[in-house]
């Protein structure tokens, strides 16, 4: 392998990532817009998520320039391929189920830590009709449906940071740094939206700074389980079918939590967001623990 | 199977399609840009319906999104019409460049034929709806809040059900045009079509015309919104059993076809 080469496509792609999202955002920005203004996603809000393809694109370009091909399958591809075989479904299917599965656990934590926020009318502070009521308790089925068919955007990240830059990393300095490492880029390559409020807010101790840092922390460890996936697949796919679910939040019981009965140091943005992706966390680690025991080859 | 969908991909003549349909974006985007939707400036060009239901003026940003809502709208029912011709055109470039036969030569699945056409028609109709999504999305970003963008937020709801009805249609031709061939294939979708239009013509004649008195896009809003776990289950579920009907077919053809690969002369 030679390191230098790598090593310079590494960055020829991080320059491609950043440089074409952060015009959009910087853009976005400074056109005075805030994440969720009114409370909720704004058609300007929704457009700057269109800045999630260009990691794909950036991995294109550099696979363009540094002339490494465009191998849809195999060893330095795209990863682009699809097999079931050898028991690979199971993790297609774990793919979309998963994020219900820390998402509900991560709200069943909260009310662990806060029984009192527990209020089943706040559905309707939230202007849930009754009507619309039984669509509730099949969110997280239509998440995990709606999720999937259109990953296009989830897609067009983990074409770029599991497909390019992870494989690369690997290469580089192993399993463990890379991990770190791309979790901590892929984070701050986040930190423009952090600071317009996106995933946080803007209502938290040491802003925009701890959620800067809480971000950074996030992608590491949301980044294990999309390494892993990828990994023990050869497909970027089911990473990108767990990104599309999860950033549609599968949970029936954040309709019944009431955020303004959360008192004291846990009603602070950032610090809420990590009791609710503790679980995530937990089986972050068991995965990568698994994975740091394979013998990885990228 | 990669080079079995470049194959089909160059039989559609995909790189044209692929410039032609960024070229579209990036034109729309401009569009978009140039003329957004939320100026509210009051214009003597045409008249709207507001929430009371009078008749009012319309803002020039209410003209724009009715103009510019026409493109992503128009995408999604056009949407359906490519992934049906496409299911021709790359079984047409097989027979002509005998490709099948060039195939069951290599070292490949049985079966891998049949799924590379099943799966280039699945990712086209992926591609086609996160187009239309993207579409979707920059029409929305500097839309008014005028009745076009409500009605495109509504119909959007139903992108997936919509553009899947493309993988029914795929999923009822692919078996005739992989077994029989595009000619015979094309002359038994001919006879489908053309019963479809008589049944459609007959009920015209003889039929209850009663329902089509009051059909009209707000009605069909408003029932989603009266009715919103129905709309929701519909939604999600048509996509899923288009989906299923779509592996149904792929199996089907694999059976048929199980021992007549190399019979086939198309």
């Amino acid at each position: 392998m030679d390191r230098k080469m790598e090593t310079k496509r590494l960055f020829v792609y991080l320059a491609f990532a950043f440089g074409f999202t952060w015009i959009i955002f910087f853009a976005y920005i400074f056109s005075g817009n805030i994440w969720m203004a009114d409370g909720t996603l704004s058609g300007m809000d929704q457009f700057v998520c269109l800045a999630m393809l260009f990691p794909a694109l950036a991995a294109l370009l550099t696979r363009y320039v540094t002339r490494e091909g465009f191998a849809v399958t195999g060893r330095d591809s795209l990863l682009l391929g699809i097999s079931f075989r050898d028991g690979k479904w199971i993790y297609f299917v774990l793919a979309m189920i998963l994020p219900w599965v820390y998402f509900e656990l991560g709200y069943a934590l909260m009310l662990l830590l806060s029984p009192k926020a527990f209020d089943p009318s706040y559905p309707a502070l939230l202007e849930i009709t009754e009507q619309e009521r039984p669509i509730i308790y099949i969110q997280p089925l239509t998440m995990m449906i709606s999720g999937t068919i259109a990953s296009f955007a989830a897609f067009g990240e983990e074409a770029g940071w599991r497909g390019y830059m992870m494989p690369k990393m690997i290469k580089l300095w192993g399993a463990k740094k890379a991990v770190a490492f791309g979790g901590i880029l892929w984070g701050i390559w986040h930190w423009p939206l952090t600071y317009v409020g996106h995933n946080f807010g803007r209502d938290y101790v040491g802003y925009p700074f701890t959620g800067f840092a809480a971000m950074c922390v996030m992608c590491v460890f949301m980044g294990m389980i999309l390494t892993f996936l990828t990994y023990r697949t050869g497909s970027i796919w089911p990473a990108a079918f767990l990104h599309a679910v999860n950033n549609s939040s599968p949970s029936i019981l954040q309709y019944f939590i009431n955020p303004d009965k959360i008192t004291g140091w846990k009603a602070d943005g950032a610090v809420s967001f990590v009791i609710l992706l503790l679980p995530m966390m937990v089986i972050a680690v068991f995965l990568f623990v698994k994975f740091a025991d394979m013998k990885v080859d990228a | 199977m990669a080079g079995l969908l470049y194959k089909d991909f160059i039989g559609i003549k995909g790189r044209w399609i692929v410039l032609i349909l960024t070229g579209c974006t990036l034109f729309f985007l401009i569009l978009r840009f140039l003329f957004p939707g939320n100026v509210t400036t009051v214009t003597s060009m045409g008249m709207t319906e507001n929430e009371a239901g009078e008749l009012v003026e319309m803002s020039v940003g209410e003209l724009r999104d009715s103009m510019l809502v026409q493109l992503p709208l128009l995408f999604m029912i056009v949407g359906l019409y490519p992934a049906t011709t496409w299911s021709a055109a790359i079984c047409r470039h097989d027979e002509k460049n005998k490709t099948r036969q060039y195939t069951a030569a290599l070292p490949l699945d049985k079966n891998a034929y049949i799924a590379s056409k099943y799966l280039f028609i699945g990712i086209a109709v992926y591609s086609l709806f996160s187009l239309d999504t993207i579409w979707i999305m920059i029409f929305n970003s500097v839309a008014g809040d005028t009745n076009s963008a409500e009605c495109l937020m509504v119909l959007s709801q139903f992108l997936m059900a919509f553009l899947g009805l493309s993988l029914i249609l795929a999923a009822i031709e692919l078996p005739f045009f992989i077994t029989f061939g595009v000619k015979k294939g094309m002359l038994v979708k001919t006879a489908i079509l053309e019963g479809a239009a008589f049944l459609a013509m007959a009920y015209l004649f003889f039929g209850n015309l009663a329902i089509f008195k009051n059909f009209d896009i707000f009605i069909f809003i408003n029932w989603c919104e009266e009715h919103p776990l129905i709309a929701v289950l519909i939604s999600i579920l048509s996509p899923v059993a288009e989906l299923f009907l779509f592996w149904l077919s792929y199996r089907i053809t694999c059976r048929i076809n199980h021992n007549r690969e190399v019979e086939i002369n198309g």
